[in-house]
């Protein structure tokens, strides 16, 4: 039965939950859910409703639908009863099976209706419950929502369980003018807000749900996000402007500050040019990330000694709001030009020696240590990768430098400085360009940010490479989700830029080279043990990134099963052979394969004796096997894919997939071959070279990928298992 | 408003809003919620409400009494409710009202801090405080203290004291403050501040000082042993103070530090079990009220 239409306008639903000031992180999070959750929850509870909108601010979460019918439907759900033959006599009358049925689902036998199924004919019960008023089903669904947001980290505030991202201090519930009775969190539900919590201290009263944004701006609230963007914005350009430049806009810290007012207004405020002196880097980080301020620029891209603040508030008492700001920032950047003068009265390489007392972890030794054998591995890199002695030199000499900074003043105050001080301070020192920018490199990648320049990205190979070898030689095992040394995000820095640069290495081997140069009394089964426990996490984070990249996890662990030594090569098999899938020849040749592999015995070993070969299926799958190539990864004799004009990602997979198309000319003798040919023939001698035969066969695609691990008839992307 | 008058103001506020006013803890304590009055009170079932005035030393922030913001010892208003009023975020704008401050001239956040003691096996969500870009309190809703989820929360009020009278008074160095009529922060406290940051960067000595957290540690387990809670904390918060002075003159490295802290939180959690068992023997005595209403 489809609604009748409404009369009268539908009314507006609003519910706000009123908080003490949320992170912003959280606000964003909350209001996203609820719009995602809200359309869902009215469904099911059969309100049918209008647009659906929800907002944030620090202190609310607001959910807005519009046009929401004043009734639920009606519930109409339908119960299988007997089949139709057992539940009817032949002459049509109903059976006591038919009124058993009626009767235990409350209909009169005569309501019975017969449906034909795929099962054949049955007869159902039509069960209709009748829709309420939606203010009191809305009264369930309301607090269902509040309590369905999931937030990062939850607390705790009252007696009441309930967890939230901070308390819970007030509801709005309001269908058009009417008040929906509800409760979360030990609140009851009702039509009081809270405006600005300085310019509005006293509650407001909201008549209606369609005045609600009205009432919240008469309050000193921008309830929309994207008008207190426009307005933070627009007054930081201005302000900037008449100070003679332009702000910075730093996204993430723009989005931080839309969440972090309800009635921002832009100002700015000046410090002393002398400050200017600093490194740029160092007034950015004081200003962004200390004092949540936009540094400002001129027309050149020069810094001007100004700064944009956005205040939660209006002009009043502006200046003194300015002059305070203004007052911290001096004193802030005081401490940093304390701090950038003592560290410069001596060049990083003199601190070196300091680094001898600076314990990285009892089992893991100090920060020389690491500096050493850092040192160490630049070289071996170097040589494993061929680079030039120029590039190896300023690999070698970024990793003498690379931990300096951690004992200058700047990194203990502002620890986020770590690396890219040292790139000022190497800079400074005269030091050269790509060991200054290999500095400010090596903790990355962070976010999506990866390393930019070659010594940069091998320096941060290096780094976290050499962390899980010794955390791992030294005995520090990873185990379910713990990871306090940081293991597993340090493998996953490598995957990264390894994938990133396409980067051919063999890491198993650079491991191996690498703890016999940096370790060398490490006794054998150790050894193993961090080479082993290196790859595997590396392994592992391969892994999911491929997965994530939208291969289905059956394709990568294919690949897998097959090595993945070489990251990028690794990589470039899985998106070849996941674009080889959706072909349809992939099914021959995965047939003819997975047959192959799964006749020969694992231990099988044995070579063709081409005069054994009597039957033409045989000779003629001989013939094609002679005419393939290997397409192994490297180590495995050569292939398709390696070759020396390899530019990236894109061609090594691209070769990958057309060697696997060639491949498929085998598909047609590998069938004929199990057509007219008994593999597992009486007479041994015949047996064996049939398998031997057959094991070429596997031998060809085994270094690819272990196409037994596919699962067949899948070729969609699954989610990370 | 002089140095001293922020106290006293503080002071008479929480007294009226029904706080014992607890003395400053007579040891050694890097922040006003290590005091016992907080850290072992805010455990178990019994309401409490207490404020103090607490001396806090952050070795690490010695400056020599040279850096006009930076302190070894620096003084907190700590304020601790249990269980936390619905409206405590309005008594603490009041108390900051009273100190003079009027808050639409100002610009005032509550930003996002997630709180954590790990050497205390404590954390809480809530935020810093911040006025016209200046931290001046942390706040905190308590959801674990050793180790333990509490069963009442606690909202915690931390008053940085410099801080404030620096914004009070428009003072860019706080030895200039005026802490009473006619005598300066700094004469009656920049001697302390440079004997006490020679010792702990230069002078202390680390392997004496290794020793005593070892001697501590054991001390504070044979108390543990012997069921004497409050004296066994008293020796955790020695660890403490020790692993900070290690800390400052550069003696410990990253994973080291959570080593050591890992068995400053062991201790702080035993501590925190054996007040808690002998609280519940006596029969939580501060719950007494609501037994004889029962």
């Amino acid at each position: 039965m489809p609604p009748k239409p409404a009369r009268h306008k539908r009314p507006r639903l609003v519910f706000e939950i009123g908080t003490e000031e949320l992170p912003a992180a959280a606000a964003w999070a909350a209001a996203r859910q609820i719009r995602e959750m809200a359309p869902e929850a009215l469904r099911a509870a059969r309100i049918p409703c209008g647009a659906v909108a929800a907002w944030s601010t620090p202190r609310r979460i607001v959910l807005a639908v519009e046009e929401m019918a004043l009734r639920q439907e009606d519930a109409v759900r339908e119960v299988r009863g007997p089949a139709a033959r057992v539940a009817y006599a032949a002459d049509g009358r109903p059976t006591q099976a038919a009124e058993g049925f009626a009767r235990a689902q409350g209909v009169p036998v005569a309501g019975l209706e017969r449906r034909s199924t795929p099962q054949g004919e049955y007869v159902f019960a039509v069960l209709r419950s009748p829709g309420g008023p939606t203010i009191k089903a809305l009264g369930e669904v309301l607090p269902a929502l509040a309590a369905g947001l999931a937030f990062p980290k939850a607390m705790r505030w009252g007696p009441e369980s309930v967890r939230f991202a901070r308390p819970v201090r007030w509801l709005v519930a309001l269908l058009g003018r009417e008040i929906v009775s509800c409760r979360f969190a030990d609140v009851e539900a009702g039509r009081r807000t809270y405006g600005h919590r300085v310019l509005s201290p006293r509650p407001i009263t909201v008549q209606n749900a369609q005045g609600f944004e009205a009432a919240l701006r008469r309050g000193y609230v921008l309830l929309d996000p994207e008008a207190r963007r426009r307005r933070i914005t627009e007054s930081a350009i201005r302000a900037a402007r008449r100070a003679g430049g332009h702000p910075i806009l730093d996204p993430d810290l723009l989005e931080e500050t839309v969440q972090l007012v309800e009635w921002p207004e832009a100002f700015s405020g000046r410090f002393a040019p002398e400050f200017l002196s600093l490194p740029r880097e160092v007034l950015i980080t004081v200003m962004q990330h200390h004092q949540k301020y936009f540094a400002v620029e001129d027309a050149g891209a020069e810094l001007l000694p100004v700064f944009v603040a956005v205040r939660n508030g209006g002009s009043r008492g502006l200046e003194t709001v300015r002059e305070g700001n203004e007052w911290v920032l001096r004193a802030r950047l005081a401490d940093a030009r304390f701090f950038f003068e003592e560290d410069r009265k001596r060049p990083l390489e003199a601190r070196i020696p300091e680094l001898a007392g600076l314990v990285v972890h009892e089992r893991l030794g100090t920060m020389a240590q690491k500096t050493e054998r850092l040192t160490r591995l630049a070289n071996l890199l170097g040589s494993a990768l061929a680079l030039d002695v120029a590039q190896t030199g300023h690999l070698e000499r970024a990793a003498r430098l690379s931990k300096a900074d951690l004992v200058t003043q700047m990194v203990r105050e502002l620890p986020e400085l770590q690396g890219v001080i040292g790139g000022v301070y190497a800079r400074l020192d005269g030091e050269p360009a790509p060991v200054a920018g290999a500095l400010r490199e090596q903790y990355l990648p962070r976010g999506a940010l990866l390393p930019r320049s070659d010594v940069g990205a091998y320096l941060a190979i290096l780094d976290k490479l050499d962390l899980l070898l010794s955390a791992l030689a030294a005995g520090f095992a990873v185990s379910g989700s713990q990871d306090p040394y940081g293991l597993r995000r340090a493998a996953g820095g490598i995957v990264a830029i390894v994938l990133d640069r396409h980067l051919r290495i063999n890491l198993r081997a650079f491991a191996g080279a690498a703890l016999a140069e940096t370790h060398p009394a490490l006794d054998p089964a150790r050894r193993s043990a961090a080479i082993d426990g290196t790859l595997d996490l590396l392994r592992q984070r391969l892994r999911t990134t491929l997965i994530e990249a939208g291969i289905s996890y059956d394709t990568v662990d294919a690949v897998l099963e097959a090595g993945a030594d070489d990251l990028a090569d690794a990589a470039d098999r899985a998106h070849a052979l996941w674009a080889f899938r959706r072909r349809p020849e992939f099914s021959r040749l995965y047939t003819a394969f997975d047959r192959a592999a799964r006749i020969v015995p694992a231990n099988f070993h044995g070579e063709v004796r081409p005069e054994g070969l009597d039957h033409e299926a045989e000779r003629a799958l001989l013939a094609a096997l002679d005419r393939m190539e290997p397409l192994g990864p490297a180590g495995s004799g050569g292939g398709a894919a390696r070759s020396s004009t390899d530019r990236g990602p894109g061609d090594a997979a691209g070769r990958y997939e057309q060697a696997l198309q060639r491949l498929t000319a085998l598909a047609d003798p590998v069938d004929r071959f199990f057509t007219d040919v008994m593999v597992m023939a009486e007479d041994e001698a015949v047996r064996r070279n049939r398998l031997a035969l057959l094991s070429r066969v596997v031998r060809l695609m085994r270094p690819f990928a272990d196409l037994t691990r596919v699962v067949a008839g899948e070729g969609k992307a699954s989610p990370v298992s | 408003m002089h140095f001293q008058d922020l106290i006293l103001s503080l002071e008479r506020y929480w007294a009226a809003y029904g706080c014992v006013i607890a003395q400053p803890y007579d040891g050694e304590v890097g922040a006003g919620t290590m005091h016992p009055a907080t850290f072992l009170r805010a455990l178990g079932p019994e309401p409490w409400k207490v404020a103090y005035t607490q001396p806090s030393r952050r070795p690490t922030d010695g400056r020599y009494g040279k850096n006009p913001n930076r302190l070894y010892t620096h003084l907190q208003y700590q304020v601790l409710l249990k269980p936390a009023p619905a409206d405590v975020q309005d008594l603490y704008l009041r108390s900051i009202a009273g100190l003079g401050i009027k808050m639409p001239d100002h610009d005032l956040r509550f930003l996002e801090d997630d709180w954590e003691a790990p050497t205390l096996g404590a954390w809480g969500l809530g935020w810093q405080v911040f006025l016209d870009g200046q931290e001046i309190s942390q706040f905190t809703y308590m959801q674990q203290v050793g180790g333990m989820d509490v069963p009442l929360i606690s909202a915690e009020l931390t008053y940085g004291l410099e801080r404030i009278a620096q914004s009070v008074q428009r003072k860019d160095s706080v030895f200039d403050l005026v802490w009473a009529p006619g005598v300066t922060y700094g004469e009656i406290r920049q001697q302390e501040e440079f004997e006490q940051s020679m010792y702990a960067l230069e002078t202390a000595d680390v392997a004496a000082l290794g020793q005593l957290f070892e001697a501590y540690e054991r001390e504070a387990r044979r108390l543990l042993d012997a069921r004497l809670a409050f004296p066994a904390y008293e020796y955790t918060l020695k660890c403490s103070h020790v692993f900070n002075l290690l800390d400052a003159r550069g003696a410990v490295g990253v994973a080291e530090r959570a080593a050591l802290m890992g068995r400053c939180r062991a201790l702080a959690r035993r501590s925190a079990d054996l007040y808690l068992a002998r609280r519940e023997e006596m029969g939580w005595p501060l719950l007494r009220d609501r037994v004889h209403a029962a």
